[in-house]
């Protein structure tokens, strides 16, 4: 599959078929517009023939005019009967479009398929290592051609996130795990989860270590503006939860309760992503961090986010909807999947801005709503597509399409397409271009009456700060890894957050 | 079923635009990239549905035609008529038979 700009090209499977979707989509539109001003047409003419004078006293005139309209107004060639005939043509193009969107996901599995099977015999094979080094060779002198060649016809280095859009970031990912796992010991072909299962090993290295979670200052209500109503809130205050935002820190997760008018109170947290810190810091949100959560390890901010939730005092049965951004997402996909086995919480929705977690299952019951920038490396670094499930959502943005130059200008660059602050705006976009789909809508309202609650609901937000020190390693620990809070959490604060 | 004092042919005359708006909107349409046996037939009916539309702007041009006559003729009419409802009247107020 090769994306062409704002449309696609989907080739192979149905032999010499070349369409362009966007394009099908764009004329079956046209064919629309065009019943619809053949409708006017007709409805003007009819309005004219009544207009026209009849009867036994009607001029020469009146008699020639009447008949001339007479054919226009019903029969074939009429503007009405061509109008319905292309409301029929833009069906059958409309049928043809998703024809093609369907087989062009059948496309994309089988070639999913077909490169890990490839990578896996290969990894199997007695020449495993030196494939291994030719394939990477290929792969990097792959990846300059393939620039080079783009700098030749175009003049321009091609942008990375062009690469990403593509898809062929995931897919050689995929390929690339597939080959590795597969040079494990014993006998390994098509894993499900390559990535996650390249990982294991490595996170098996890290070093477990119990979390501490305080909880900072009290509890500040949220009002107007500011109560969480969307997902475009819920991801600004992830962004406010970083280091560098607002009111954030290190390993900084923020609670919502929401008080209903009738008594019942439900929950939101916010997650941030990985945070700058060196594998041995003690950031619960470090960068290895990632490895132990696409290994499916224990990890910290998953212990912190449950410990957080039961020092805010959530109870089982009341709805908790978890949010997060990057490896925040991760987080929350794997504390729902945990909440849920243990009783412990009862996690309804997850949201994920930008997270890898397509090889992540969400537990029965729990809706997930995924946003992924087609620009954006981070989601496609588990190398698999979302899968296509009732309660999970994925709603995948092309920023270059976007009215707002920033986004536009976003599209450009890795780093501005991962941002908690795009994503927070794409949130918003979703929000008013989702009116009309039934997922999304299905998605607002669950969020709206299970969680954010009608007006009238108080919001309270109160932030938890997780640390997990060197000096507690192999200490005795608490549930799901904590351990009792530890006041000295100073180092970790951020300087803008003191309070 | 009018007294005609109203024009009809700017009505027929929006219709026309309207029918001149559809033409616009299946050449657009027609503006694709689509290769295959569906997209051959699909052409072959844009095609046809392109000169039934200009059958019908050819037709309602011709019926504007002939509206504008009549138009024309009616205005012409209820002219008369006034001219002769004035000369009654006139006849009436000086007491000519």
């Amino acid at each position: 599959m090769t994306d062409l700009g704002p449309g696609i090209e989907v080739s192979g499977g149905w032999g010499g078929t070349v369409a362009r979707l966007d394009d099908l989509h764009h004329a079956v539109h046209a064919l629309q517009g065009a019943a619809r001003r053949l409708d006017d047409a007709a409805a003007a003419l009819a309005a004219a023939e009544r207009a026209t004078w009849a009867g036994d006293e009607a001029l020469g005139s009146a008699r020639t005019a009447r008949t001339t309209l007479a054919p226009l107004l019903s029969g074939l060639g009429s503007p009405g009967e061509t109008a319905e005939a292309l409301r029929a043509l833009a069906r059958s193009l409309q049928a043809a479009a998703e024809g093609y969107q369907q087989a062009e996901s059948a496309v994309e599995r089988t070639v999913r398929r077909l490169v890990g099977a490839q990578a896996s015999w290969a990894g199997e094979g007695p020449l495993a290592g030196p494939v291994a080094w030719i394939t990477g060779v290929h792969m990097v002198g792959g990846v300059g051609l393939v620039a080079l060649l783009g700098k030749a016809r175009t003049g321009r280095w091609p942008e990375p996130t062009s690469i990403v859009r593509t898809g062929g970031v995931e897919l050689m990912l995929h390929g690339a795990a597939s080959h590795l796992q597969a040079l494990r010991k014993g006998f390994q072909l098509w894993p499900r989860h390559p990535v996650g299962g390249v990982a294991q090993p490595l996170a098996t290295l890290l070093r477990e270590r119990s979390v501490t979670v305080a909880v900072l200052g009290a509890g500040r209500t949220l009002q107007g503006a500011e109560r969480p109503r969307d997902d475009a809130a819920l991801l600004r205050l992830i962004g406010e939860a970083y280091p560098d935002g607002a009111s954030g820190g290190r390993g900084v997760v923020s609670v919502v309760r929401f008080d209903q008018p009738d008594g019942t109170r439900s929950w939101a947290v916010a997650i941030p992503g990985t945070q700058g810190s060196g594998p041995e810091g003690d950031n619960p949100m470090r960068a290895t961090t990632n490895l132990s959560l696409m290994a499916g390890a224990p990890d910290g901010p998953s212990a912190l986010v449950l410990e957080a939730l039961d020092q805010a005092g959530a109870q089982p049965g009341e709805a908790v909807l978890l949010a997060g951004h990057s490896q925040g997402g991760m987080v929350a996909m794997a504390v729902a999947a945990g909440a849920v086995a243990a009783g412990r919480h009862t996690v309804t929705h997850v949201l994920t801005a930008g997270s890898p977690v397509a090889g992540m299952t969400a537990p029965p019951g729990v809706t997930t709503k995924h946003l992924e920038h087609s620009t954006d490396i981070v989601p496609a670094l588990d190398g698999l597509p979302s899968p296509d499930e009732p309660r999970r959502i994925t709603v995948r943005v092309d920023l270059k399409s976007s009215t707002d130059p920033v986004d536009r200008m976003a599209s450009r660059d890795l780093i501005d397409s991962h941002a908690i602050s795009t994503y927070a705006r794409t949130a918003e976009r979703v929000e008013t271009a989702g009116e009309g789909d039934p997922s999304l809508t299905a998605w607002r309202d669950s969020v709206a009456q299970q969680v954010y609650g009608p007006e009238g609901t108080v919001a309270t937000l109160t932030q938890f700060q997780g640390s997990q020190p060197m000096a507690e390693a192999g200490g005795p620990r608490g549930p799901m890894g904590g351990s009792p809070p530890v006041p000295s959490l100073r180092p970790l604060v951020h300087p803008a957050s003191s309070r | 079923m009018l007294t005609g004092a109203t024009a009809v042919s700017p009505v027929v005359a929006m219709a026309m635009g309207h029918i001149e708006e559809a033409a616009r909107a299946l050449t657009a349409a027609g503006d694709i990239t689509w290769v295959s046996d569906a997209a051959t037939r699909y052409r072959a009916a844009l095609d046809e549905a392109q000169q039934a539309v200009a059958r019908t702007a050819r037709d309602v041009a011709a019926a504007h035609t002939a509206l504008l006559l009549h138009d024309r003729a009616t205005a012409a009419a209820c002219a008369d008529m006034r001219v002769v409802a004035g000369r009654s009247l006139l006849d009436r107020v000086i007491g000519r038979p």
